[in-house]
């Protein structure tokens, strides 16, 4: 496949670990009389890339499974478009690709501490200055 | 009518610079150069469209280096989607690009459905395309009120935002809201048409095509919008395609590619529109698509009324009672509607488990969201792929050779909408 033939947006990011993180038990789908316990997935992170050929309009999605910590290839060489992505998917979920050419966070501010899409960040992770009980 | 010079041809093989695909580095023979100057543009200016700040290297008046930063509006929409109910977090896609702000519900809307595997009655899905197009011509004229101005064509802003205004008019007197309408729910509307909508939208959609036709009269031979238009920013198909680019930005580039007509969602393959497609990939071109399409989006929303002013007493919304709130009369006589309205609104319903990526072309171009459900009554992730966030890694394909002011005429005709590219 060529490159030129693809838009390679990749939405990135995590499809979703389904376990037993905290707090989720709440909300099983039992509760309501549905039976169904979705599938967990084999491992924390799942990287999704969504490919586009122009010509016929086929879509693809590829995923793939990673551990915390477990590094990915950089896709950049092969879809340019895919630089800001990666730099979004490490910046809010703290995914490793390894190869890109600039892989420094991009919403965030540089000296951040944490990913803040990860499931075990909070909102309201981010102290709040001048709060009420300073 | 040439009063603008003839145009320099689109460049031969690709121009996007290595290997930071989205930053171009100033060349090794210049580094050092005491006649380097390193320019802060932004976060905060008047022509950056939001809070977008750009870090250019100048050699005189040519842009050598150049560095987009990026996230100063970031608002953690999608976190925050997160820990709200399917439900709720409708509220949420709209605020993320406030331009085309129906587009972003729109598609949220649909991934829902498909999800849930709802079936939408017609007449909700008919009035879902006439208001997308009607946002697509408002988003199109706040761009093209906007890019005119930094180009120095005040008078352009004021036109562009009496029609502007007259589409709001329209949204309040259908939705209650100017902007932000949340109109659209899982399974329809949230409401039916109010009688006066078809007069006049009536009169907009007559009145529209004779504005645009004002509009180009402006700067069509505009000296000065020519010169500062034609030849800048070049990006060519293959280099437009290779960085994802999509909507205006792809089509100014010669591809002729739109959700629309490739991947028809609602009843667009039951509307009668062309796409136009520029060859050039220069501002000039951006600008011409963007005015056709505010011209075949009127023809759109002419079809849509027609259909819809045939479909009076049908339904807006699907019959479903475990989504779809119940009609507000019922509440006072029926203990089941009652117990529903409650349910929905204090738990939410629940989404079966899956991931699904649906896209949909707003203003910008592709749109996408891509939604996984672990069967809660909560989103486990939503991610917007948004179009205007990839249009920004072109800027530094398509300033390469620029001179500092063209700066101002690229980014603008890049169309971008900050509160969409930091999410």
């Amino acid at each position: 496949m060529a490159a030129a033939d693809y838009l390679g947006w990749g939405s990135r990011g995590v499809a979703g670990y389904i376990g037993n993180a905290a707090g989720r038990d709440l909300n099983r789908p039992g509760s309501q009389g549905l039976e169904r316990t979705p599938e967990p997935k084999p491992k924390r992170f799942a990287m999704s890339y969504h490919l586009l050929a122009i010509p016929g309009a086929r879509r693809v999605r590829v995923q793939a499974w990673l551990d915390e910590d477990e590094p990915v290839p950089s896709v950049v060489p092969v879809w340019p478009t895919a630089d800001w992505h990666e730099r979004e998917a490490w910046d809010l979920m703290g995914i490793r690709f390894e190869g890109h050419p600039n892989l420094s966070r991009i919403l965030m501010d540089d000296d951040w501490e944490g990913h803040p899409l990860r499931k075990d960040y909070p909102i309201g992770g981010e102290p709040v200055r001048f709060s009420g009980e300073e | 009518m040439a009063l603008a010079p003839e145009r320099p041809r689109i460049y031969e093989g690709s121009r996007i610079p290595s290997p930071v695909p989205t930053m171009l580095q100033v060349p090794p023979d210049l580094r050092g150069s005491e006649d380097l100057l390193q320019v802060n543009f932004g976060p905060n200016h008047p022509s950056t469209h939001g809070v977008l700040r750009l870090i250019v290297d100048l050699h005189g008046e040519d842009v050598v280096g150049l560095n987009a930063v990026i996230g100063y509006l970031h608002t953690g929409f999608e976190k925050n989607m997160e820990a709200k109910t399917w439900w709720k977090a409708i509220t949420y896609p709209e605020r993320i690009d406030y331009l085309s702000f129906q587009n972003n519900e729109l598609v949220f809307v649909l991934a829902i459905e498909k999800l849930l595997g709802l079936e939408v009655p017609e007449k909700a899905t008919w009035m879902r395309m006439c208001l997308a197009e009607l946002n697509r011509i408002h988003s199109h004229l706040v761009w093209l009120g906007t890019a005119a101005l930094e180009l120095g064509s005040i008078s352009m802003f004021w036109y562009c935002f009496r029609e502007r205004d007259s589409i709001l008019d329209l949204y309040e007197m259908v939705c209650g809201a100017r902007m932000h309408t949340r109109y659209f729910q899982a399974g329809g509307l949230a409401e039916d048409i109010p009688r006066g909508f078809f007069p006049d939208a009536r009169e907009f959609v007559d009145w529209m095509p004779k504005a645009v036709d004002d509009y180009e009269g402006l700067v069509d031979k505009n000296e000065i919008w020519l010169e500062r238009t034609k030849g800048i920013g070049l990006l060519s198909a293959d280099d437009a395609i290779a960085l994802g680019q999509s909507g205006p930005v792809l089509r100014g580039s010669g591809v002729d590619w739109d959700l629309r007509k490739s991947e028809p969602y609602l009843a667009y393959d039951q509307v009668d529109f062309s796409v136009p497609v520029y060859e050039n990939g220069d501002v000039w071109d951006r600008y011409k698509v963007h005015m056709d399409e505010m011209r075949e989006s009127t023809r759109i929303i002419a079809q849509c009324l027609d259909r819809l002013e045939g479909m009076e007493g049908q339904p807006w919304i699907a019959d479903d009672r475990k989504v779809v709130l119940p009609p507000r009369e019922e509440l006072q006589t029926s203990m089941e509607s009652l117990i529903h309205h409650f349910k929905i609104v204090t738990e939410g319903y629940r989404v079966p488990e899956g991931e699904i990526y649906v896209a949909v072309e707003s203003a910008r171009g592709e749109l996408g969201c891509y939604v996984v459900s672990d069967g809660g009554p909560r989103p486990w992730r939503v991610k917007f792929r948004a179009p205007s966030f990839v249009a920004l890694e072109a800027t530094a394909t398509c300033m390469t050779d620029a001179l500092v002011a063209d700066l101002i005429a690229i980014v603008g005709s890049l169309d971008t909408v900050m509160g969409e590219v930091d999410r």
